[in-house]
């Protein structure tokens, strides 16, 4: 009896999964797939190659160190990657208290303009949607999401920083979450 | 809890919530709210989701050179120094994931029912039963590579070998009532250091696996054992 032979494809699950037990091999596809994205994401953040290196570096670590609870129920594999890596730099960006970049201009200067691969979290055309929206967004509002969203600052922290009521810092990180929201559910429908 | 939200109030917070911004009592506030409606619980995982989105969205940026090996060596590897081989072992990595399920527990000396609850996780995802691994050995009885199987649906089995000679082979499993099943032929494992695919019977029929030379001579077999 001859059997289809099937392609093994690898998830992240997977690669996590065996990167926590010590795979090798998998480690080292870990680390490739995700390199570019964690040390993007620190940059951004940091807006220094030398600090995002270092982050970045330790986001894998602690993955490592942390695969075997890592919870599929509570978000993808990249996602988490993500989250770890923009705690550190910002336990980072606290050490030197300040921030490096203008987050008014990440859109323009930071946010990747290439479609960049599929990462579990979003699509190519997701991706793209996603960042024009965030394009689109009034300088104000697209300012307190990013310093909020990669800056992990408070609403009261970006209202003393820009001189604004906490109220209406609230208001435009609320206004700008639910239009970028608006923006990749019309391509859903 | 005092002073129960809303979900006009609910919804003003989510955002700060799912940016990972809000102060705990705020968080604690919702994720209570958000307990016993279904609508603002919807609500925040979206907008959790598009926060994580968020975080996808900077530019990817090539890391200084030496980075992957500087990665891997913190966590005691060498980077690989085959291509293939790599290729091999990753998808080795995923059979051994799904035995282990996270073999870190072992390395964190995690309590058995954890591992045991990780492991029954992992087998629901596909229906499986259960898995069984084996070495794959030469005519010298050393180990050359290793052999897992997969009871779920379908069935399924994943090989890989270390260093084969160059050359091409066929690989078949031997039921314990001595009938042989082809699995695949004319396989390139010096290139590829692994084959796995779908497998006719279920694995505790299983007998032997054989990987067998051009000329049809057995070089490599192992036999699985149920884990």
């Amino acid at each position: 009896m001859q059997v289809r032979t099937s392609t093994v494809t690898l998830s992240d699950e997977s690669l996590l999964a065996g990167l926590g037990s010590n795979d090798p091999q998998a480690a080292a596809a870990f680390v490739r797939r995700f390199q570019g994205r964690i040390f993007a994401l620190a940059f951004t953040v940091l807006g220094d190659r030398d600090a995002a290196r270092d982050v970045a570096q330790e986001a894998f670590v602690r993955a490592w160190q942390h695969a075997a609870v890592f919870d599929p129920r509570r978000g993808s594999v990249a996602a988490w990657l993500f989250t770890i890596t923009r705690n550190l730099a910002l336990d980072a960006i606290r050490m030197r208290r300040t921030i490096p970049v203008d987050p008014g201009d990440l859109a323009r200067f930071h946010l990747g303009t290439e479609p960049g691969p599929d990462t579990q979290i979003l699509t190519t055309g997701e991706r793209t949607r996603l960042r024009e929206a965030v394009a689109r967004l009034p300088d104000e509002q697209r300012r307190c999401l990013l310093l909020a969203g990669l800056y992990g600052l408070t609403a009261r922290e970006i209202g003393e920083l820009h001189g604004v009521p906490l109220g209406t810092v609230k208001t435009r990180i609320r206004s700008a979450m639910l239009k970028l929201r608006s923006a990749l559910e019309v391509h859903d429908e | 809890m005092s002073n129960p939200l809303s979900c006009g109030e609910a919804r003003e917070l989510a955002p700060e919530v799912a940016l990972g911004i809000a102060t705990a009592e705020d968080r604690a506030r919702l994720l209570w709210h958000v307990a016993g409606c279904t609508a603002c619980r919807n609500e925040l995982a979206e907008l959790s989701a598009l926060a994580d989105d968020l975080l996808a969205l900077a530019a990817e940026h090539e890391p200084p050179a030496g980075f992957e090996s500087q990665v891997l060596a913190r966590i005691g590897h060498k980077p690989p120094r085959r291509r293939w081989r790599r290729t091999a072992l990753f998808a080795a990595a995923v059979v051994v994931a799904a035995v282990v399920s996270g073999g870190a527990v072992y390395r964190a000396q995690a309590p058995d029912r954890q591992l045991a609850d990780s492991v029954r996780a992992t087998l629901a995802t596909a229906h499986g039963q259960y898995f069984a691994s084996g070495a794959l050995t030469d005519g010298g009885g050393a180990q050359r590579g290793v052999m897992f199987g997969y009871q779920g649906n379908p069935a399924w089995m994943f090989i890989t070998v270390a260093d084969p000679p160059a050359g091409r082979y066929a690989i078949e499993v031997v039921s314990h009532a001595g009938v042989t099943y082809p699995l695949v032929d004319d396989v390139d494992l010096a290139a590829t250091g692994a084959w796995g695919g779908i497998i006719p019977i279920a694995v505790h029929d299983i007998s032997m696996v054989r990987v067998l030379d051009a000329d049809g001579r057995p070089v490599f077999v192992g036999r699985p054992v149920l884990r």
